[in-house]
């Protein structure tokens, strides 16, 4: 039947596609769901189910104990205010096959969409598993996953970027480059702003009989400065809108006018009160680094970037268990199998738990890479370390722990293949640093009678997540009040130390959501996660002058 | 639906102008390109959407067919917004009712409801304004005033009319008396773009009489010296008195300078004298090529002769470094409107004037179009010929074989520009004359003396408004001077004058 | 560059690349077909731009001492660029190259490009023609790189666990080969946009080996890793060796005060350091004031005058690029940068910044722009790293740094750490293993502290497959002995 239909093509196309037709690589077709080419179906097209098995059942065939196969369709679409309709666009289709042999993983992807090369990708990754059945011995344990029939989801999205003008997405780009520049913002410039929408459909498959597919949604307008004049001298600075990280939401991520855990009030006027805010920084005396240890009040931002930094990729296990060994770095967590569950990460009332399921997200999907539903789980409780992010196979690590407690061991749903030509990878789901009780930033500096606070910080992290160097907007604190920034300076910290020393920790109604991008693994591939965190209020951290050499 | 009729007009940015690749699948597919901008909320969303229709019709327009004259510019003064455009507007606005919308963007709102033409609510918001900051507030109001006040002048076509009503009000009394008099040569200026000859003289003698007005010490306030209406009030008062000034210049050029000399006088509060380049001697123009080559023969401008000089060497125009688009290519229109724009204004007058001199100035760069190695002056003449030959130009082009550039020491060896070329340096008339090279004219009469300049240290910006109704009736007079069997030429200026 | 100048006449004469099957990724006669295809889908006249890349990889990971993935990937990137009759232009990509696929792109790069705004529009450029350079005689192409098959990888990894487990430490690591093919074709133009000179099509390999030996309670750790173009360049086994070697001599580091050290840097250590001096090499930066090679400006010809023809560096320091070292194997590139050697710094004297051709054209005069510091030969010594130890009283020897990030364009103060390797030298011998250190300095600093040079290596500098756009990146740099290398705070991680 497939040759018949390959011949049918070939005879078909031969004319048309020349020499492009007839090349041995099995150049794309349009997809071929087993009846010959044609137009490629939504994802959610049943025959899709069919083309996918093919994968699965060519590498059982050929010898898997285990199989699965991502057929991906991604679209991007970037705009900028220099252009209208789109700047770039770009669409791809990949499909990958992963087998496991005898305890071993093979895997082998390409652009190619149809029954025929399904079959050879299925040969082929088990092939690499089992010529490379090297090191070791014996078989490994995957988690068990319920096998789901024919799931099929859409990420909630109110206004898809992808069924929208991109006139009206350009429209409404330009308004608001119109909407600050009037006179009483004069002297501030907004550029570059450009935003980029992504959708991909995916569908999932493997030998467990699971088939689901599923269209996400990721919208990034990190892209933007904020740059301020005060003067004809133009002394002035230049800050960033932090309410437009990657999310996994669509164009009314830009339209809304409030967006919880995001922003409050339009972009137009998220940007007038950065310009104030920047304004009252630039207004501020200026004082030089006095180093030292001080008490310190991060706001939510900084705090996101600590989580990300810090806990987030020290929890990761294939990371603690020295996967990553030869890429990003291992974990201060350096022998987790035993530091779970008891080891004391933090001060008690940091409680930090993760999720694949929040609306907006950037990380949020239905099943995770390995067709797991992630369900929520916590990572450190009341300081203590509970957990680790993990897939299928790495959760199993953890199974006398799970024993010990009554749990039952399951994948915590963090395998991401961020497109079908790569293999699946364990990588960060979105994170929540639980509130504490005081209102929001101003309140904890308030508690401060002489330390510092730090706004917007970015972070330096070593390769195992606990030695960091911090800069961003610090200000001398003197009796609960902000006084003067602090110039050219920085602070260093461990974050065991750190995370031992938080003090109190923002309200729920002063958390904030920020998206987050990782790159990881061998080649390295980078995936998007939010992390919603507080402020917070942290003992002794040592202030510096980064550019202060020995 | 309008938008079908911008497929048929190329408007090709509503997207309507392509169709569904074969075998229609969802790849780049976009979705329906036409915007409902009715279903617009904020008043920014809804002018960067008329904006955006606008641009693509020029986009349109501009397509680069070269024409022998450029499309006249001051006919978009008169000339209403195209029918997208306003559509756009007029649906994009129906949800603001000029009675209960939030003034929160007043400016916005009134530029949107002029592209509507909506004219009597910008009249109701203009109220609603002012009704809310209050009377005692009168600075304020004034500010508000300014604000619509422009935004009348600016619209397509210019709100003359309305723009006067509100330079009439008190309110203005309440500002700087320089904003006041910018204004109203705003406002002449506007009258004299469209045409409007009554406005312009109305607006004129009110002009005298406010600078008359002013003392002493308010004429030579550094406010006043350094506004950025000075000069163009003498200008203006050239235009608006044009008729003795063309009275004068055709009893005797000397009683021309008399006249232009008093005015300026009276304008800038300076002596007479200190009027730069008109009345001073036009220096022979030096050439090491000549397009046409014979014309080289006599130097120019010829003595006996009505001649325009016309510095057109700037880098920026005609052979330049950055330059790097073929010859026939004239979509670097778009990036260098002033050459482009000189080149067709200079075609009209010779084709008017037959009998007028037409000198260009230009000058070798050593780099044409990137070409390598550098072009040798002799080869970048006969570029420059093409050049001319390509953009119709009259008359005939002196071309300086001095390369303006000098190469910085090695290891640095970029090659910089160098300021001057012999011409430059002698058409430069002395400190507060400040020369540009880019499109500086200069009118020369039979006997030699320059009698009108555009461009460079005066200048009413730009050049095409001041060549309709300035030059051309000038050039008119001279050339009935020199006309031994002169009739007497009728000096009432035509509307076509204007 | 006379490093490279004696063999630049003995290398034999033959064919640049070498074809062979395109099983893995688009062959010449592939990419031309759909260069044509969409040459003739094109609408509305003007100029079309293709820029076809694809790429094959075997890799090959291991962790623990065991192989956790192994993979034979491929894609491919179809770039479409339309450049209409008034100058707009637009593109769109995709990895389908049917001609529906091909169709739809190069129609929503009609529209992309119609909708582009006049202001903005590019003036049309037809290059003059390029002098047709000689085309160098270097290999991009290995046989070894690409005949590695799946079954070799397994061996070489096998031979790489091996020698760990028996040492009771745990090996990650690694492996990957790639062939890849890249052309871009413009409708107007006669040759292609991208070297190799005037080679339109270009097919090359990468190869790399990278590994981490730790010990099982993760107090120690050691790093080796090589990359080329050609499998054969990499002794897999010695690279293997020394990660062990690095692992077991570094394990229970003490602390040391932060403080001014001496630091032998091992190859790759300075290659680390010289990435942030490669990415500042750009002529337009200095020009327009930015970056450390800014001058001050000249009121006389109102221009930034730029560091060039100053020392800059220890005049024992020549960084140059020639696109026949066949130790780097053949780099390409813009066209327009051209294949001619270029030294960014001359004994110390700064030399050359890079910039693109219409720089060249209108600026200087001159055909050709300078390539980007992409790939570089550094000059070194015959100090070998023993001797550099025996001949230090107190310092540090350094393996790699990880990390770095610049922390002041102008000096290019730069922050970063150490990393799987660190010992102290104390009167000519190392003494112990040491922790960590952030360091805070300059490279610019390091550059100009020189005691000694050793002989220049290959290093560890592989390009990422998502930028198979982006041309190979080969290094060849010698490990330094430097004074006064300013280290600010010790750091725990191993």
């Amino acid at each position: 039947m497939t040759v018949h239909s390959r011949r049918r093509f070939f005879g078909a196309g031969a004319g048309v596609l020349g020499a492009v037709a007839l090349t041995m690589l099995p150049l794309p077709l349009l997809a071929d769901v087993g009846t010959g080419p044609e137009p490629v179906p939504p994802i959610e097209d049943p025959r899709l189910k069919a083309l996918a098995f093919r994968g699965v059942d060519a590498a059982r065939s050929a010898g898997a104990s285990y199989a699965d196969v991502r057929l991906t369709h991604t679209r991007t679409r970037r705009f900028d205010l220099a252009t209208r309709g789109p700047s770039s666009e770009e669409e791809a289709m990949t499909v990958g096959v992963r087998a496991l042999v005898n305890g071993y993983w093979g895997f082998s992807s390409s652009p190619v969409w149809t029954p025929d090369e399904l079959a050879r990708l299925g040969r082929e990754a088990v092939h690499q598993a089992t010529v490379n059945a090297v090191g070791g011995s014996g078989d490994i344990e995957l988690a068990p996953a319920p096998a789901i029939s024919d799931g099929n989801w859409t990420m909630p999205v109110e206004r898809d970027p992808f069924e929208i003008s991109p006139f009206e997405i350009n429209d409404f780009m330009q308004s608001i480059a119109r909407g600050w520049v009037p006179a009483h913002l004069h002297g501030v410039i907004f550029s570059p702003w450009a935003v980029a929408f992504q959708t991909q459909e995916k569908a999932f498959a493997s030998s467990t009989g699971s088939y689901c597919t599923q269209r996400t949604y990721l919208t990034d307008g990190s892209a933007n400065q904020i740059n301020l004049n005060l003067d004809a001298q133009n002394t002035g600075g230049a800050t960033g809108l932090d309410c437009l990280t990657p999310a996994g939401m669509g164009f009314e991520y830009l339209t809304a006018d409030r967006i919880p855990l995001v922003r409050d009030h339009s972009i137009t006027e998220e940007i007038q009160r950065a310009v104030e805010a920047l304004k009252e920084d630039l207004l501020m005396p200026v004082k030089s680094v006095n180093v030292g240890r001080y008490d310190a009040v991060f706001d939510a931002h900084t705090m996101a970037t600590i989580v990300d930094s810090t806990l987030g990729r020290a929890t990761q296990l294939d990371r603690a268990m020295g996967y990553e060994a030869n890429a990003g770095g291992t974990s201060y967590f350096n022998d987790p199998l035993t530091m779970v569950g008891s080891y004391r990460a933090a001060a008690p009332l940091v409680t930090l738990t993760a999720n694949r399921s929040e609306r907006g997200s950037a990380a949020t999907v239905q099943w995770d890479d390995e067709g797991v539903v992630p369900e929520a789980f916590t990572l450190v409780k009341d300081g203590v370390l509970v957990d680790f992010q993990t897939m299928r196979e790495s959760a199993t690590w953890l199974k006398a722990y799970y024993a010990k407690i009554g749990m039952s061991v399951r994948s915590r749903g963090c395998a991401t293949a961020p497109d079908g030509v790569d293999a699946p990878l364990q990588s960060p789901p979105n994170l929540v640093l639980q509130p504490g009780s005081r209102a929001n930033f101003d309140a904890l500096v308030a508690e401060v009678s002489d330390g510092i606070a730090i706004k917007q910080a970015s972070i330096d992290i070593d390769f195992q997540a606990m030695s960091g160097l911090g800069t961003g907007t610090i200000y001398e604190v003197k009796r609960g009040k902000r006084t003067a920034i602090i110039g050219q300076s920085g602070f260093l910290f461990r974050a065991p130390e750190l995370w031992k020393g938080v003090l109190a920790l923002g309200g729920s109604g002063a958390a904030r959501r920020y998206g987050k991008r990782a790159s990881k693994g061998e080649p390295p591939r980078s995936s998007a996660s939010s992390v919603t965190a507080v402020p917070a209020t942290i003992k002794q951290l040592t202030l510096i002058n980064p550019q202060q050499k020995a | 639906m309008h938008t079908r009729r911008y497929a048929t007009t190329r408007l090709v940015v509503l997207g309507l102008a392509f169709h569904a690749p074969l075998l229609a699948q969802t790849r780049f597919d976009w979705p329906d390109t036409t915007v409902d901008v009715g279903r617009y909320t904020n008043v920014d969303e809804c002018l960067a959407a008329t904006h955006r229709i606008e641009f693509g019709i020029e986009n349109a327009a501009w397509t680069p067919v070269w024409r022998d004259t450029m499309p006249d510019d001051a006919e978009r003064h008169v000339a209403p917004l195209s029918a997208p455009v306003t559509q756009s507007a007029q649906r994009c606005a129906a949800r603001f009712d000029a009675r209960t919308v939030s003034l929160g963007d007043f400016a916005s709102l009134a530029k949107l409801y002029l592209q509507a033409g909506r004219d009597t609510d910008v009249a109701e918001i203009l109220a609603r304004r002012l009704k809310e900051i209050g009377e005692s507030r009168q600075v304020d109001r004034a500010m508000v005033l300014d604000t619509v006040f422009h935004l009348y002048l600016t619209a397509q076509p210019a709100r003359l009319d309305p723009a006067e009503r509100v330079l009439q009000r008190s309110e203005w009394a309440a500002r700087n008396r320089f904003v006041r008099l910018d204004a109203s040569v705003s406002l002449a200026a506007g009258a004299i773009t469209t045409g409007d000859t009554a406005r312009a003289m109305r607006v004129g003698r009110e002009l005298f009489a406010r600078i008359d007005s002013l003392t002493p010490a308010e004429r030579n306030s550094a406010a006043f010296q350094t506004s950025s209406a000075r000069q163009a009030i003498f200008l203006f008062f050239l235009m608006s008195a044009k008729d003795q000034l063309l009275d004068s210049l055709h009893r005797s050029t000397a009683a021309y300078l008399r006249a232009v000399r008093g005015m300026w006088a009276r304008t800038s509060g300076r002596t007479p004298e200190s009027l730069p380049v008109i009345g001073a001697h036009a220096p022979p123009i030096a050439g090491a090529f000549w397009v046409p080559s014979d014309s080289a023969h006599r130097p120019r401008p010829t003595l006996g002769r009505v001649s325009l000089v016309v510095f057109a060497s700037a880098p920026s125009c005609f052979n330049i470094f950055e330059l790097t688009v073929d010859l026939g290519d004239l979509s670097a229109v778009q990036n260098d409107g002033g050459c482009f724009a000189n080149a067709a204004a200079l075609h009209r007058l010779a084709q008017r004037f037959p009998e007028l001199e037409i000198t260009i100035v230009s000058r070798t760069a050593g780099n044409v179009f990137g070409y390598l190695p550098p072009l040798s002056p002799t080869e970048t003449a006969e570029w420059l010929e093409r050049a001319a030959a390509a953009w119709k130009l009259p008359g005939a082009l002196a071309i300086v074989a001095q390369s303006p550039t000098v190469r910085l020491p090695a290891p640095d060896d970029r090659i910089v520009e160098s300021s001057t070329d012999s011409n430059l340096v002698r058409y430069h008339f002395g400190d507060g004359y400040e020369k540009q090279e880019l499109n500086t004219a200069f009118l020369v009469d039979q006997n030699g003396v320059i009698v009108w300049q555009v461009g460079g240290g005066i200048g009413f910006g730009e050049s095409r408004d001041v060549f309709r109704s300035t030059w051309v009736p000038m050039i008119d007079v001279l050339l009935h001077r020199q006309r031994t069997d002169a009739a007497t030429p009728s000096l009432t200026p035509t509307a076509e004058h204007f | 560059m006379t490093d490279t100048r004696e063999w630049r006449d003995a290398v034999p004469r033959r064919a640049p690349v070498r074809l062979v099957d395109s099983a893995r990724f688009l062959s010449k006669a592939e990419c031309e077909a759909i260069a044509r295809r969409v040459f003739a889908l094109a609408r509305g006249g003007g100029q079309s731009q293709v820029a076809i890349s694809s790429w094959w990889q075997g890799e090959l990971r291991w962790a623990r001492n065991r192989v956790n993935l192994a993979s034979d990937r491929r894609d491919i990137r179809v770039r479409i660029e339309r450049t209409v009759i008034d100058g707009h232009s637009g593109a769109v990509t995709t990895n389908q190259t049917d001609d529906a696929s091909l169709e739809a792109a190069v129609r929503a790069a009609e529209r992309n490009a119609a909708v582009r705004p006049a202001g903005l529009r590019p003036v049309p450029f037809e290059p003059p023609p390029v002098p047709r350079m000689l085309r160098p005689t270097t290999a991009i192409w290995s046989e070894a790189t690409y005949a590695l098959d799946t079954e070799s990888r397994s061996d070489i990894v096998r031979a790489i666990i091996g020698p760990a487990e028996e040492r009771k430490m745990l090996s990650a690591g690694y492996l990957e080969v790639r062939g890849a093919s890249r052309v871009t074709v413009n409708s107007d133009h006669s040759t292609g946009y991208d070297a190799p000179w005037d080679l339109p099509y270009t097919q090359w390999t990468q190869a790399q080996l990278s590994l981490t030996v730790r010990d099982q309670h993760g107090t120690s750790s050691g790093w080796a890793g090589l990359s080329s173009y050609d499998w054969s360049a990499i002794n897999a086994k010695e690279l293997a060796v020394r990660a062990l070697e690095k692992a077991l001599a570094s394990r229970d580091p003490v602390a040391l005060e932060p403080g001014r050290y001496t630091v032998i840097l091992e190859a790759q250590a300075v290659a680390d350091l010289i990435e942030i001096v490669a990415g500042s090499m750009s002529r337009l930066d200095a020009e327009s004031g930015r970056g450390p090679w800014a001058l001050q400006y000249d009121e006389a010809y109102h221009r930034m005058r730029t560091k060039l023809g100053r020392k800059v560096v220890d005049e024992r320091i020549t960084i140059g690029h020639d696109p026949v070292d066949p130790a780097l194997g053949l780099v390409f590139g813009n066209l327009a940068t051209g294949a001619q050697p270029v030294t960014w710094i001359e004994h110390g004297v700064l030399t050359n910044l890079s910039y693109p051709r219409d720089y060249a054209l209108s600026q200087l005069h001159t055909d050709t722009g300078v390539r980007a510091m992409a790939a570089y030969r550094m000059s070194g010594g015959d100090t070998t790293i023993e001797e550099m130890i025996r001949t230090t009283k107190r310092g540090l020897l350094v393996t790699r740094f990880s990390n770095i990030r610049t922390l002041e364009s102008g000096s290019l103060l730069a922050t970063g750490l150490t990393r799987d390797g660190l010992w102290l030298i104390e009167n000519g011998n190392i003494s112990k293993a040491v922790k960590n250190f952030r360091f805070t300095e300059s490279p610019l600093f390091a550059l100009n502290s020189l005691e000694q040079l050793g002989p220049a290596e290959r290093v560890f500098r592989p390009t990422v497959v998502n930028d198979s756009a982006q041309p190979l990146t080969p290094a060849i740099v010698p490990p330094l002995k430097v004074r006064d290398f300013s280290f600010t705070s010790t750091i725990d991680a191993i």
